[in-house]
């Protein structure tokens, strides 16, 4: 089987290989259809762990030694490239201050679309590659006529990750290659296993690669400083203080748990208010929202004011909205059906059928 | 594609001499510690590749401690002074090379958390990056050296430090103090007896050894304290059985490449006059660059470089995808690189640190093999404009 790509065969590319199943087949499947691949994993945080046998997430010392082995068995020229700096810059700290303003954050877009498919890009184009490869589960394809690149959700609906891709710019688009998105995740393990890869039997990352396995709280309480996490009430609609928190940070749009409000159990957070440093909750089967402010926008495709399938989180199932642009970068979004959990700092998608037509940064709710 | 090692301070291939040397040795179990035959065997085997070393590098083959390599005879050297130091805590200071290895820079931190004292040295300026002999010495006075330790020649550019003037400095002021040799050795000539109170650190893989041995030599004058304590091997101060096969190699290849070590210098000079004078023109004609300390005394294999603008990282990866391997800064535990902690140390800004290369060159290196370097490299600069 092969895959039709809009790179030409015989070109040189880099592979962001992660020392997973996925991106490891991607290097075995470019390399077989003819492609001149070159390995390249990222360090993007110093994990203070010593022992690579305990270390979890992505990228850890002991999937850098993965990749490796993979390269070699695929004898592809492979490197580590360090970028600590940027990813701390671009990804790490807005990441805290995201929670430090009561948002709740996506990083992993972020890191695609400042991480991989602009410091990576630039090196691979450096080292005289046409495009970077990755083992993301979403389907590109080039139209010809507009001189435009669309971007497809994968076959594999389970695994389906174009949200985490809605960020990226036509000139990003045209330089990617994603060749797992016609590929449901099974297939994937097979090939690996044809292939012979080393990591055919590595199970799957879920974890945020620099959090690891400790909470997000953990992760942001200890990267400030103890002034920056204010404690503040927690309170309902009307104002009435029902608790204390020790910083917001600690709280998410629509969370219940944790509260520690045992008179009222069926409550969640509505907002988070960081200027004053509280924490509105409502009962839960009210936390719900017609209407969306989006800021941040890209059109993958055109912009348009119509209806389409809106997905507020990675896990949603989309619902449908109209999107309705209210500047160049900022649009609305009417559901048909309020949302539960509406959380500022996610991403909300919006698809055409499986096609990716555009994004943006959900801000406030109404 | 032809690969080309350009990392020669890295690391070398074992000697075919150092082979031959081993294939020899009798089958036999040997423990120099043991008092009979074979014991007896062992224990002259070490006293005969003693003597030879002893009197390669002009010291006594009572002076000569074998260890594991360059890294362990750096903290032997240095951290062996502690517990005699001990109550003079409070009456000096611990100085260390601003430019030295990591095995020797980073026992300074070693020496803090042991309650001592220490602070780095600066060199005259990053044109001339040596010891400023002047500066050192305000210093000394104001406070008193207890241990002075220095590089002999730098392991990333190959500057060359002013060692006369450094040990006369230290003997001075009634200063111990340690070299690491791991570099110079057998690029430049070593003769160890103009150095009588100083200790030595070499290693054996960068001179066709096999790794994981090397020396430390401490005159009679120098009190060291062990590191690792069980038997009474070497004068009790380092225990641990003697390996007959890693001393005979320590040995042999120390031996071979001081032998070589004129037609060596001579050899890598012409090549760094060839790959330099190149250097500079690309620099003058095509893109921005600098050698790094061009104008002060290096080691005849050692060109520390950048071309302004682009990445080290990137061109040690663009130069290894056309077959020529050089390096770079620190590699961290997961092979990413670090820019170079030397040049920060050195107050070099971290945007230039993290564009110098280093090509390291050996006998075995030919003016083709530079010629077509400088051919590639230009064609990569190119690519970037």
């Amino acid at each position: 089987m092969s895959l039709s790509y809009h790179i030409p065969k015989g070109s040189t590319v880099v592979v962001a290989m992660s020392g997973g199943v996925d991106s490891s087949v991607v290097a075995a499947l470019l390399k077989k259809d003819g492609f001149n691949v070159i390995g390249i994993t990222l360090k993007t945080h110093a994990s203070p762990e010593t022992d690579p046998r305990r270390e979890k997430g992505c990228c850890t010392l002991a999937d850098v030694q993965d990749a490796r082995l993979v390269a070699q068995a695929l004898d592809i020229p492979y490197y580590v490239m360090n970028t600590i700096g940027p990813f701390d810059k671009k990804v790490i700290q807005p990441f805290i201050q995201d929670y430090l303003q009561g948002r709740t954050p996506n990083p992993c877009v972020v890191c695609n679309t400042e991480i991989k498919f602009d410091v990576l890009l630039q090196k691979a184009k450096d080292l005289g590659a046409v495009a970077v490869a990755t083992g993301h589960y979403a389907q590109l394809s080039y139209d010809a006529s507009k001189d435009k690149m669309r971007l497809f959700r994968a076959i594999d609906e389970d695994k389906d990750q174009s949200y985490v891709l809605f960020d990226l710019k036509q000139s990003q688009l045209k330089q990617m290659m994603l060749p797992l998105g016609s590929y449901p995740k099974s297939e994937v393990r097979k090939m690996a296993e044809s292939f012979g890869l080393p990591v055919a039997e590595k199970r799957d990352s879920q974890e945020i690669c620099f959090v690891g396995s400790q909470s997000y709280r953990q992760f942001v309480e200890k990267r400030v400083s103890p002034d920056q996490l204010k404690s503040g009430d927690i309170c309902l609609t009307d104002g009435t203080v029902v608790g204390k928190h020790t910083g917001i940070h600690q709280f998410t749009i629509g969370q219940k748990k944790g509260l520690g409000l045992q008179r009222y159990p069926n409550y969640s957070v509505k907002k988070i208010d960081s200027s004053h440093h509280r924490v509105v909750i409502q009962p839960d089967e009210v936390n719900h929202q017609s209407v969306i402010k989006v800021s941040r926008t890209n059109w993958v495709q055109d912009q348009a004011t119509r209806s389409f399938v809106v997905k507020i989180r990675y896990k949603h199932a989309g619902a449908s909205a109209i999107v309705k642009a209210i500047t160049k970068d900022e649009v609305e979004l009417h559901f048909e059906e309020p949302q539960r959990a509406v959380t500022p700092g996610q991403a909300a998608v919006w698809y055409d059928g499986t096609e990716v037509m555009g994004g943006g940064w959900i801000e406030t709710v109404q | 594609v032809e690969r080309v090692f350009l990392d020669y301070n890295a690391t070398n291939s074992v000697n075919s001499v150092v082979w031959n040397a081993l294939s020899q040795l009798e089958p036999i179990p040997v423990n120099p510690s043991s008092v009979h035959a074979f014991g007896q065997k062992a224990k002259q085997a070490v006293s005969q590749s003693s003597e030879k070393l002893a009197t390669l590098l002009k010291v006594h083959p009572l002076d000569l401690i074998f260890v594991s390599g360059g890294t362990e005879a750096n903290h032997l050297g240095v951290l062996g002074h502690l517990p005699l130091l001990n109550n003079q805590k409070d009456q000096g200071v611990i100085y260390f090379s601003c430019s030295g290895h990591a095995s020797l820079a980073k026992l300074k931190g070693k020496c803090e958390a042991l309650g001592f004292t220490t602070a780095f040295l600066p060199v005259e300026s990053l044109k001339i990056p040596t010891l400023d002999l002047m500066h050192a010495k305000r210093e000394f006075e104001k406070r008193k050296p207890l241990l002075v330790a220095w590089e002999w020649a730098n392991n990333e550019c190959g500057v060359i430090q002013p060692m006369d003037a450094i040990y006369d400095l230290a003997k001075q002021f009634g200063s111990a103090m340690h070299v690491d040799a791991v570099q110079s050795f057998g690029r430049i000539p070593t003769d160890l007896s103009k150095f009588p109170l100083a200790s030595f650190a070499f290693t054996g893989h960068k001179y066709g050894g096999l790794g994981g041995h090397g020396l430390l030599v401490k005159p009679n004058t120098v009190h060291l304290s062990p590191l690792m304590v069980g038997g009474s091997q070497q004068n009790n101060l380092r225990a641990g059985t003697l390996s007959i096969p890693l001393i005979k190699a320590q040995e042999v290849c120390m031996l071979h490449y001081a032998e070589s070590q004129a037609r060596r210098f001579e050899h890598c000079l012409m090549l760094r006059t060839q790959l330099e004078s190149s250097l500079e023109l690309l620099f003058k004609s095509e893109h921005p660059g600098e050698i790094f300390a061009k104008d002060v005394e290096r080691l005849p294999n050692t060109t520390f470089f950048r071309c302004i603008g682009i990445n080290a990282e990137t061109l040690m990866m663009a130069m290894d995808l056309k077959g020529f391997m050089i390096s770079t800064g620190s590699a961290c535990s997961s092979g990413s690189i670090d820019p170079s902690a030397m040049l920060l140390q050195m107050g070099m800004d971290g945007v230039a640190a993290a564009e110098f290369v280093r090509i390291s060159t050996s006998e075995s290196i030919t003016s083709k093999q530079i010629e077509k370097f400088i051919r590639e490299l230009k064609a990569f600069i190119k690519t970037c404009h």
